[in-house]
């Protein structure tokens, strides 16, 4: 396994794209699906960005939704993009591990459930995580893309179904759920102070909303646990190739190395780096009208330098692609092409 | 227009845009401009890591988190006998899990207080990043759907009574002058004026480019020749995108260059910018 961009693509089962916002991170995204399509491979790119950033960026506009839509594209292999919708996702998961319509139906109308499933970010992150579990399943696709949120938070969805999981066994929740039931108060006496200060805080029908949910998800969390497992061990196994967008400026450059540390500390090995929206370099006296653009380009490759320098020193086996900043941004498929090109270069 | 009549039109300012648009640079700026104007600042961070620190020392500065804002919230509402078991035990995440939002509106709550009882001219606050700072300000409406009384649901009705208010808060979206940062500060302005009801001020465009300069054009050198085809067609780019934004969302823009700097003198030159932007105003 190389870092190459093209042995990822034609490699990798799923490939995870971090970096924060302005790096151009959803374009990267949907170019290294294109190089798997060109590579014969049928990849979807899935993005969990809460705004139409992927849509925007191939020039689809309103047709991308939560289903995945196909690309049309000259390559053997396919393209198709999806864009997460969380209450869609939450709802399908709902209805799969329940032990009966019945008890989807209860959960799926209780209002508690509908505020966790639309507003709660770590809920996204979850979600998230699950989508890719199911493209991933889908004899479909070969690959799937995931475009992370463009902020720190975008390593939590690695780490969110494990916080599902420790939420659902919390004793305070265990204990909500056994005293709708009527039952083991003696067991929780210790909780009990806190159940009615967390009551008196948020008020008591938000408290009893949430109990009743939690009833009438009772006995769905050996699934959930199940599958976040599942999704936890797809996100750290070989198939999976992490890959970090960064783009030369200070500010993003120190969010990069902040990537690519968490990635270390999470003992997760980064397989490539994607330097995009270098300036171009023009030659001849550029520098006589544009003293500017070459100011900028010289800050530019001095800023990827040390990066390059700390990134391998922290995960060796690491690729390097570079990708020069387009005049305007990447708003359709040639744009994606062109960059894919570049990428795809090295 | 007068700048300090512009500054001290709402009690607060909150900024947001996507990340990489210069969300917390413009702030910055704005805090700036409002000191060098002769008035008194607070700036707020929400959520925020430090970053680019600000020129001007007189400014005063106040950083809220959310995370915070709720374990403050549940020491203060009788979970203080039991502190000490409050991180131990994860109460604060599971109050975050039972009541979705809940730390969102404790830190507009926040700010309410502050534009109640601050004695600063303007409090400008640099909002959370990127999709964040939507979910931030749709809190209250989403906590009243699952909180229907109690003192939360009392602070979700106080704060979208503020909200409805420009006197006391304003949003500035920016933005940079490229396609999608474009359209989706449009989708921002919509949700957050209609649903939300809040109040916009003038849009800030951030990082607009120069054109080719007069006699580049001429110039047959091959180096030249590229970079001016660039530089042209760049410059065409953002024209049709602040273009795009004034039909979309119609009313004044604040304009601000392209700037080489980083750090502090950054914020100073966008000052700069933002100062003629505001006098310039109808």
């Amino acid at each position: 396994m190389t870092g190459r961009a093209e042995d990822v693509c034609a490699t990798s089962s799923v490939i995870v794209t971090c970096g924060t916002g302005g790096v151009g991170k959803t374009s990267c995204a949907a170019a290294l699906g294109l190089l798997a399509a060109q590579r014969g491979r049928r990849a979807v790119v899935l993005t969990i960005d809460p705004a139409r950033r992927l849509a925007d960026a191939i020039g689809l506009g309103d047709a991308v939704a939560n289903e995945p839509v196909r690309v049309p594209c000259d390559a053997p292999g396919e393209l198709w993009v999806a864009m997460l919708d969380v209450q869609a996702t939450f709802d399908g998961l709902v209805a799969s591990t329940a032990a009966s319509p019945d008890q989807a139906r209860r959960v799926l109308e209780n209002p508690f459930y509908r505020g966790l499933s639309q507003s709660l970010s770590g809920t996204r992150d979850y979600m998230a995580a699950e989508r890719l579990h199911s493209l991933w399943n889908d004899a479909r696709f070969d690959l799937v893309v995931v475009d992370t949120p463009p902020t720190r938070s975008a390593l939590d969805f690695l780490e969110s179904p494990e916080r599902l999981a420790r939420f659902l066994q919390h004793p305070v929740v265990r204990l909500l759920v056994a005293q709708g039931r009527g039952g083991l108060r003696i067991a929780g006496a210790a909780m009990q102070p806190v159940v009615k200060a967390i009551g008196r805080v948020i008020g008591n029908d938000a408290l009893s909303g949430a109990v009743s949910f939690l009833q009438s998800f009772d006995g769905m969390e050996t699934e959930f646990r199940r599958r976040a497992l599942a999704v936890a061990e797809l996100l750290r196994g070989d198939g999976t190739a992490f890959v970090v967008v960064a783009s030369p400026s200070a500010d993003a450059v120190a969010e990069a190395d902040w990537f690519v540390s968490e990635l270390r500390r999470m003992n997760i090995a980064l397989r490539l780096v994607v330097e995009n929206r270098v300036p171009p370099e023009f030659g001849g006296r550029v520098a006589d009208v544009f003293p500017d653009l070459v100011i900028e380009r010289e800050a530019a490759t001095g800023v990827l330098e040390g990066f390059r320098k700390r990134t391998l020193a922290a995960h060796p086996g690491v690729g390097f692609a570079r990708a020069t900043e387009s005049a305007s941004d990447i708003h359709d498929l040639a744009g994606v092409s062109r960059l894919a090109d570049e990428i795809g270069n090295g | 227009m007068d700048i300090r009549h512009f500054l001290t039109a709402s009690r607060a300012l909150i900024v947001a845009g996507k990340g990489g648009v210069g969300k917390s640079v413009v702030s910055k700026a704005l805090a700036t401009v409002a000191t060098e104007a002769g008035l008194s600042v607070l700036h707020v961070e929400i959520d925020g890591k430090e970053t680019t620190p600000l020129p001007d020392p007189r400014v005063d500065t106040l950083a809220l988190s959310a995370g915070a804002a709720l374990g403050e919230y549940l020491q203060g509402r009788g979970l203080g006998i039991i502190t000490r078991q409050l991180d131990r035990l994860g109460i604060v995440d599971l109050v975050a899990s039972t009541a979705p939002g809940i730390d969102d509106l404790l830190v507009l709550g926040k700010i309410k207080q502050l534009v109640r009882d601050d004695p600063h001219d303007v409090i400008i606050i640099d909002g959370p990043a990127a999709g964040h700072a939507v979910d931030l300000l749709r809190s209250p409406r989403t906590l009243k759907r699952t909180v229907r009384g109690g003192p939360i649901a009392q602070q979700a009705d106080d704060v979208l009574a503020m909200f409805a208010d420009p006197s006391r808060l304003r949003v500035t979206l920016v933005t940079k002058p490229a396609v999608t940062p474009v359209s989706e500060l449009v989708e921002t302005a919509k949700e957050i004026t209609g649903a939300l009801g809040l109040n916009l001020s003038p849009v800030v465009v951030n990082g607009i480019h120069a054109g080719v300069p007069a006699g580049a054009a001429a110039s047959t050198e091959p180096g030249i020749m590229r970079a001016a085809a660039y530089v042209a067609e760049r410059h065409g780019a953002e024209e049709a995108a602040i273009g795009a934004l004034a039909s979309m969302l119609p009313g004044p823009q604040l304009r601000v260059r392209h700037h080489l700097a980083a750090g502090a003198d950054l914020v100073t030159l966008v000052a700069g910018d933002l100062r003629d932007a505001i006098g310039g105003l109808a």
